[in-house]
């Protein structure tokens, strides 16, 4: 009884964030079931699980899509979903910005990875590493040329996107 | 500029902070479904007020059940009549690990082949294993080989099937297209333009097609002889950038493409082998919500349309997709989400909801039965996992179910279920899992 209870406790602290971990990655339609995967795997491995646990689900919830998408273009997909509005769920989310997406898409999986960890997901550093099943120090280096990157991709992206000019009355 | 750069990254989170999960209850029910040591609210009461004086009882059987079994695969026979889920024992020693079906090929004659990835243990770094494991002889017997996966396969004939995938790293890039000419003993990559990564293949009669993707570059329209082992561009590209789009092929000529553009899914058809395309009208009316294309004649195709709340749009055209006859088609059990769909004939195809029920659609999508509904009805064929349903004609269907570990046992046991009468009985086949991986 006390393990389930600490187990259904455990669902109540973090199913959320791994629900909007999921959703920022995936379609809606499989979301609950990759969750409910990643709690089985938690069920499991329950032994295992560090005391700051959520790092450690979305590492699964990480293994888990990556199984799923097996073979899909993941940043496409998101794009599509962001793109027809199946991005937003019971949030009020804020306004998407395309060019930050394309932007995102131009990335390398692990800065993209990295960053949507990071700013997304709210993940201090050492957390970030512990998801990712690497070093702190290794994100430090990883964070420095991901932001770069990202912000090279944004400008170009900006460069390319034709400005909207008010015109006056 | 970085800080500014991250901070619009902040700005345009599509789900910012938490949302609200499913209910506690939901997961419970889900994992009670999906792996029976996981927590039992509701029978450990029973369990001590029922089943402790049958407990010597329930041993004995136990045991009977476990030399059965084991006597059975002595004999080299792995397969139960399926007269009922209860009945199949699968060995207590399973597959460590959790265990994904990546594709699934079955020909006719009794050539089989699963690309099974294994996650051990999947809870520290990404640690997997990729197996192929294939049966000359309908199931009987299995040879196991760990090895890059393939995904889908299709075959023309008995000796010709096509498949896609990639040697190495699950999820790695350089998808290949596999060829097989033996019917499925043995795959090779076929030839195809460098450094194009193959996504998609679609069978139809003596032909082959393919799409092709290369980041920055947009996709390629291949194709070419079923019996042979290359894939080229054909003349003239429908013009999609889109490195998702998809094929479906009807006939040695006719194509259909589907590919994203801005918001919306566009469709294309070619019926000369790729020297012209045609637009076609949209059937989805939702933004995203096309979902499956099959074709089962040149001019004869399904599309399927779901946004996500049940129950879906099945949409039948007999004129080459210009216009459609709509049907909505059940999605059972608790937030099934169809997929898997896939047509037979014009009047009969088969879908799969992401939950594992197994639905029939007859009489052109008018009409639609579940034969095999997971959880909930005395239908349920199987503890576990469905994860893969291959239609080879009306009668002749295949799915493969990953069964769980039970409470006790060390792994996960892969079984395939085998219906020739359209989904009135089923045959089930234990996978034997190979021997290293424990």
């Amino acid at each position: 009884v006390g393990a389930q209870a600490e187990f259904e406790e455990l669902y109540r602290r973090h199913g959320g964030r791994v629900l909007a971990y999921v959703l920022r990655r995936a379609s809606p339609s499989v979301a609950d079931d990759v969750v409910a995967d990643v709690f089985l795997v938690a069920w499991r491995r329950r032994e295992d699980m560090p005391a700051n646990a959520l790092p450690w689900l979305l590492g699964v919830a990480r293994k888990v899509l990556a199984n799923r998408r097996r073979g899909e273009q993941r940043v496409v997909a998101l794009t599509h979903r962001l793109a027809s509005g199946h991005g937003n769920t019971d949030t009020t989310a804020g306004e998407v910005d395309e060019r930050v997406i394309r932007a995102l898409s131009r990335l390398g999986d692990s800065d993209r990875e990295l960053l949507m960890l990071l700013v997304w997901d709210e993940l201090s550093q050492a957390e970030v590493a512990e998801a990712l099943g690497v070093r702190k120090n290794t994100v430090a280096v990883r964070l420095h040329r991901a932001r770069r990157h990202f912000a090279e991709a944004l400008a170009a992206e900006d460069a390319n996107t034709p400005q909207m000019t008010e015109v006056p009355r | 500029m970085i800080d500014e750069a991250l901070e619009r990254l902040r700005d345009s989170n599509p789900v910012p902070g938490e949302v609200t999960p499913a209910s506690v209850d939901y997961l419970l029910a889900r994992i009670e479904a999906d792996a029976p040591e996981r927590p039992r609210r509701r029978l450990r009461a029973r369990v001590a007020t029922t089943l402790v004086p049958t407990l010597a009882v329930a041993t004995a059987l136990a045991v009977a059940a476990v030399a059965i079994v084991v006597l059975s695969h002595r004999r080299g026979g792995a397969n139960t009549p399926a007269s009922g889920p209860s009945t199949l024992r699968v060995p207590s020693r399973g597959m460590p690990g959790v265990l994904m079906v990546d594709g699934v090929t079955f020909e006719p004659r009794g050539l089989w082949t699963i690309s099974l990835t294994q996650c051990f243990p999947c809870a520290t770094n990404q640690r997997m294993r990729n197996w192929t494991l294939t049966s000359t002889d309908g199931g009987d017997s299995w040879s196991t080989e760990q090895a890059g996966w393939l995904n889908s396969g299709q075959f023309s004939n008995t000796r010709d099937g096509w498949a896609t995938g990639a040697t190495g790293v699950p999820g790695g890039r350089g998808e290949h297209a596999y060829v097989t000419h033996d019917g499925g003993r043995t795959w090779a990559v076929a030839s195809a333009p460098a450094g194009w990564s193959v996504g998609g293949i679609s069978v139809s009669g003596p032909m082959v097609w393919a799409i092709a993707a290369r980041p920055g570059s947009g996709t390629l329209i291949l194709r070419g002889s079923a019996a042979g082992d290359a894939l080229s561009p054909v003349r003239v590209q429908p013009g999609t950038n889109d490195e998702a789009a998809t094929v479906a092929a009807a006939g040695a000529d006719t194509a259909y493409v589907d590919a994203l553009r801005g918001h919306h899914v566009e469709h294309f058809v070619t019926h000369d082998g790729g020297e012209r395309w045609q637009t076609l009208p949209r059937f989805c009316p939702i933004e995203g919500g096309d979902r499956t294309l099959t074709v089962d004649s040149p001019t004869s195709l399904w599309r399927f349309c779901w946004d996500g709340s049940a129950p879906a749009l099945l949409g039948r055209s007999l004129d080459g997709g210009r216009t459609y006859r709509s049907y909505h088609v059940p999605a059972p059990g608790p937030q099934g989400a169809p997929e898997r769909f896939q047509a037979v004939s014009g009047q009969i195809a088969w879908e799969m909801t992401d939950h594992g029920d197994v639905i029939r659609i007859i009489e052109g999508g008018a009409r639609s039965k579940v034969v095999w509904w997971r959880k909930g009805s005395q239908r349920t064929a199987v503890h576990g996992v469905p994860e893969a349903l291959t239609v080879v004609d009306a009668q002749l269907v295949y799915v493969t179910v990953v069964v769980p570990p039970a409470k006790g046992a060390t792994g996960s046991n892969l079984v395939v279920y085998a219906t020739n009468d359209g989904g009135r009985t089923w045959q089930a086949h234990v996978v034997p899992l190979p021997a290293e991986a424990h």
